[in-house]
Order: structure tokens, then C-alpha cells, then sequence
């Protein structure tokens, strides 16, 4: 109980400094952004109403005690570019960015887990030299450049699959998983790159231990011996690569989801950087932020139930 | 230095990296061409013509182009690499030496910095600074101080006990002396082969932020600009989408096989 207890403090720490990181970074701006919003030259009292909507007349604590307020009722405020609240364009941008993420990670495990596996089976050097270099070009190609050719070679060239256009799911289910095939292959290359030495590395730990040798003396074949038990033993490191990659795809759709176009939150992000709309940005890097520490919370927390050893430590 | 040579992934890394260093050394003597000069006799026209690897949309060299592009990438990537590894060797070492709760405090922040996924960290800095060369540089900087502090801080937890530490507090050292005298040069590899996977790091996100326009400015040829030019013209060009691809590949790939070699042969010990 008392690790439980532990790990939901460290949470509720780190949201909070999330929070203040999140707020204070964007109050450190040079000069005042009522004049960036609405540019130097503005009329003086168009500045000071936008203050005042702004509620940067109030002082800094206030500001930060509304703004947490704010986020408890779903309220991260306006857009300036697109005048709608913020949460309903993280909502809209969600369905596009989950969906992207699913299909991505379900690709990075299809891909990830039985080639790692089949690998810690064939440790012969050349197998093992082939696969560290064809990991590290997967992991040193740009995700912006792995999708560049893809789209040319699958959407131009083939003409199998769409580019550069999102059907939402409810529209057509086939449509939607098509659209997103080439980007979330794009991203999920890398992380099962980063997958595939990790379940290697921990499938071949596994079976220099002790118990195989005993399931192998009980007479069990090696299929038994390796699916039985070795594997269920190996996912446990897994688990923790798993909560890492959220953070990494999430991280990822910023880019991949500019170069198909999809109207995701990735797409949101360098829209509002570039069009300097803080309140949105805020909202955003918040809602990623909170998004990838109770990620990494909800492994802590399977993890510990998977391998109760780890509450002792 | 030899028995690094004995991994594979640092021979084939070394090739990499030397080769792009030819490169960048070659463009600081001579470029082909200039590379803003436009030639609108010559847009895409195709590799060894007159110019080795062909010309972009406004008849500029893309060799050119891009050896200016690799000088942008090794610069930023040093920089990147020399100021991350600074704060977070100093950073490290305090949580790893010292333990406690200066050990909890420090790791509880690096784990919130962790918390914002991939370039975010840096696309946040530039929103707030503005873009540019130093912007870029720092806020890179900046997402790669998890990276060394923890390094760091792990050699530290192993030495912090040593015998020969022991030694020193006895004979009276300071903790600073017993630190950055006795203990870091310990930690050298691990740290080199975290500064070669951060140089990667550095390269990739560069290019990602220029790709995105948020990184070095245009005309100044970046790889990632260079890229996200190309693939307007990709159906009648598609070389000219290819350079930039390969270079930034190369150069990422090599650092990334010279870091996970030597950390290869420090494990193997």
C-alpha cells in the first residue's frame, strides 16, 4: 500500500510542476504579449481590453490560481487563431492524434515483438550484426523522411493507399485505418527498432536462468519452454519500453502528422507555434505533458503488479 | 582508442562520421558554387551535369547547398552536445555524489522535464525566444541535460563508496577535488558514447524543427530546410529529396553506431 501511496504523490508532484513549468515558461516572454498578439502599433486601449481578457493585469500567483481553476473545470481558454476554445480543438485534434497513436503502437508491437523474439532464438553473429545495422537505419532515418518516400512510393507511384487526406472513423472504419497506415508506419519503424533490442536482450537474459534449465530436465520441448515460460518472463522489462514509446509517438505526430496532413493535435501544435497563439500552445504542451506522466504512472503501477518485487526495492 | 575498433558498430560508425567530416572540412576551404547564387537557366536540372548532384527550384547547387548544410548540422550539433553535457555532468554529479535529497529534488525535475515528449521541450523554447541558430541551439541543449545528468549520476552512484574515494576523503580532499578530479575521469567512455548518441539526437531534431520552419532561417541552407523544399518537387526531382535524406541519415547513423559501440566495449569489461 504504502508504494501505491508513494507513487501517487510523486504523481501529483510532478503534475504539479508540470503545471508551473508549463505556466511559468510562457510568462518569461519578452515584452508584453498583448503587443505580440495584436502587434506594436496597436491602439493603446484595444491593448488594454485584450489585457484585461487576458487577465494579465492581475498578479502573477492569481493568474496561475485562475488558470489551474480553469484547467479543473476544462476550461484552458480561447484560441486566438481559430476564436474556439481550447479544450474543444484538443478534443477534435485527439480523435485524429489517438487513433494515429493505436495504430502506430499495435504496428511497433506486430513488428517489434516477434522479430526480437526470433532473434534471441538465432544468435549467430550474422544475424545479430544484420539487425544492429538494419535497427540503427531504421532508427537514423527522419520519420519526415521515411514518410516523404512512402507517400511517393505507396500513394503516387502504386496508388494503393491515400495520402494527404483523414477519414475520421465514424465515416468509414476502412477508409479511416487506411489513411492511417502509411503514417503510423512512418513512426512505429523507429520504436520497433528500440523494441526488438530490448525484448531480444530480455528473452536472452531469461534463458540463462535457472528455471529453464529445470523446464527443459521436466522433459518440456522448447516451443513449451520458450512460450510458456520464457517470453511471459521477458514482457516484463517490455512493459516499460511500451510506456516510453507513447511519449515517443506522441512526440513523433508533431511531424509525421505535417507531412500527410493530418488534422491532429501534432498539427495543432506547429500551427499554434507558428502563429504564436499562446493560449493554445499552452493547453497543448500541457495536455502532452499530463498525457505522458500518467502514461509512465500507469506502467510504475503494472509493473508492480506483473512483478510485485519491485514495491519491496 | 584501439580496442573500440574491435565492435563493429564503431568501425562502421567511424566510417560514417569520418566521411562527413571530410565533407564539413572540405566545405570550409571550398564550395563548388555559391550557395545562395541562382541560376534559373538551370532549375532541376539532374546529378553530374555541370553540377554534381544537380540544382534546386532556383537553380542553386544542392552540393553546395548541402555541405553548407552539413557545416550547419556539425555546429549546432557540437554546440548542443558541449552545452547539454556541461549542465548535465554538473547537474549529475551533484544528485549521484551527494545522494539524498539533493539526489531527489534534482531527479524529481528531470523527470518532469522527461515528461514533454520529444521536440516539444524545444518547439516550447522557440515559441517563447523565437527562432534562430542560438534559440535552436539552446533549446536542443536543454533536452539533452536528462540525458548526460542521469549517465552521469549513475557512475557516480558506483564510485561514490569506491575504496580509492574512501582514500581521499581520508587523505582530506574536498568534495569538489574528489568529484571532478578523482571520480569523472572514471566516467570519461560513458559520457563520450552519451555525447555521440546526443550529437545524433541533436542532428535529427534540427533537422525535424527546420522541416517545420522553426529552426535555422531561410536563405541559410539547413538539411532539414533543404528537405522540406524538396519534396514539393519530389515527382520530377526525385534526387533532390534523396541528398538532404542521405546526408542527415549518414551523419545520424554514424554518431549513432559510434555511441552504441563504445558503450558496447564499456559493458563487455
Amino acid at each position: 500500500m504504502g508504494y501505491y501511496c508513494r507513487k501517487i504523490g510523486g504523481l501529483l508532484v510532478t503534475l504539479l510542476l508540470v503545471s508551473l513549468i508549463t505556466f511559468g515558461v510562457f510568462q518569461i516572454l519578452p515584452g508584453n504579449p498583448a503587443y505580440i498578439i495584436l502587434g506594436v502599433d496597436a491602439d493603446p486601449l484595444q491593448i488594454e481590453a485584450l489585457e484585461k481578457s487576458l487577465g494579465l493585469d492581475l498578479p502573477l500567483y492569481q493568474r496561475y490560481w485562475n488558470w489551474v481553476v480553469g484547467l479543473f473545470q476544462g476550461d484552458l481558454g480561447t484560441s486566438l487563431r481559430y476564436q474556439q476554445p481550447v479544450s474543444q480543438l484538443i478534443a477534435d485534434g485527439l480523435k485524429v492524434t489517438g487513433s494515429l497513436a493505436l495504430v502506430s503502437i499495435i504496428l511497433t508491437v506486430a513488428i517489434g515483438l516477434p522479430a526480437g523474439i526470433w532473434l534471441a532464438g538465432h544468435s549467430e553473429k550474422k544475424y545479430a550484426v544484420g539487425l544492429s545495422m538494419i535497427s540503427q537505419l531504421s532508427l537514423s532515418i527522419p520519420a519526415f523522411c521515411m514518410g516523404i518516400f512512402l507517400i511517393n512510393i505507396f500513394s503516387v507511384q502504386l496508388k494503393w493507399l491515400p495520402s494527404m487526406s483523414y477519414v475520421s472513423w465514424s465515416e468509414d472504419p476502412l477508409g479511416s485505418i487506411r489513411s492511417l497506415i502509411l503514417p503510423a508506419f512512418s513512426m512505429s519503424l523507429g520504436s520497433a527498432a528500440v523494441l526488438i533490442r530490448y525484448v531480444k536482450v530480455s528473452v536472452t537474459n531469461q534463458k540463462k536462468q535457472d528455471y529453464v534449465r529445470t523446464a527443459y530436465s521436466k522433459g518440456l520441448t522448447s516451443r513449451r519452454v520458450m512460450y510458456g515460460h520464457v517470453v511471459r518472463n521477458s514482457l516484463i522489462p517490455v512493459i516499460t519500453i511500451l510506456g516510453m514509446t507513447v511519449a515517443d509517438i506522441l512526440g513523433g505526430s508533431i511531424i509525421t502528422e505535417n507531412i500527410f496532413s493530418l488534422p491532429g493535435i501534432g498539427r495543432l501544435i506547429s500551427v499554434s507555434i507558428n502563429s504564436r497563439d499562446l493560449p493554445l500552445i499552452q493547453g497543448l504542451v500541457l495536455y502532452l505533458a499530463v498525457i505522458v506522466v500518467i502514461c509512465n504512472f500507469v506502467v510504475d503501477i503494472v509493473y508492480s503488479v506483473v512483478d510485485p518485487r519491485i514495491r519491496l526495492k | 582508442m584501439k580496442k573500440y575498433f574491435s565492435s563493429m558498430s564503431f568501425c562502421v560508425g567511424f566510417v560514417l562520421v569520418s566521411f562527413m567530416l571530410f565533407v564539413l572540412v572540405v566545405s570550409l576551404f571550398w564550395l563548388p558554387y555559391d550557395t545562395t547564387a541562382m541560376d534559373m537557366s538551370h532549375k532541376l536540372s539532374g546529378p553530374f551535369g555541370g553540377h554534381l548532384l544537380g540544382t534546386d527550384q532556383f537553380g542553386r547547387d544542392i552540393l553546395s547547398r548541402l555541405m553548407k548544410g552539413v557545416q550547419v548540422s556539425f555546429l549546432i550539433g557540437l554546440l548542443v552536445v558541449a552545452f547539454g553535457s556541461i549542465m548535465g555532468i554538473l547537474i549529475g554529479s551533484f544528485a549521484g555524489y551527494f545522494g539524498g535529497k539533493v539526489d531527489e529534488v534534482i531527479m524529481k525535475l528531470i523527470d518532469t522535464q522527461m515528461a514533454f515528449p520529444g521536440v516539444l521541450l524545444a518547439m516550447m523554447l522557440i515559441a517563447v525566444f523565437g527562432n534562430g541558430l542560438f534559440n535552436t541551439v539552446l533549446a536542443l541543449a536543454i533536452m539533452s541535460v536528462p540525458r548526460f545528468a542521469r549517465i552521469t549520476r549513475s557512475g557516480y552512484m558506483k564510485y561514490r563508496e569506491a575504496d580509492f574515494v574512501k582514500a581521499e576523503r581520508i587523505r582530506g580532499a574536498g568534495s569538489l577535488r574528489i568529484m571532478f578530479v578523482h571520480i569523472l575521469p572514471n566516467i570519461k567512455s560513458e559520457i563520450v558514447a552519451t555525447a555521440s548518441l546526443a550529437f545524433a539526437g541533436a542532428v535529427m531534431s534540427e533537422a525535424g524543427l527546420s522541416y517545420l520552419g522553426m529552426g535555422v532561417q531561410p536563405p541559410d541552407p539547413s538539411l532539414g530546410i533543404m528537405l522540406s523544399e524538396a519534396q514539393d518537387y519530389i515527382l520530377r526531382a526525385g534526387w533532390y529529396v534523396l541528398i538532404p535524406c542521405a546526408a542527415i541519415t549518414i551523419l545520424v547513423m554514424g554518431f549513432n553506431l559510434v555511441g552504441d559501440g563504445i558503450q558496447e566495449i564499456n559493458e563487455r569489461r
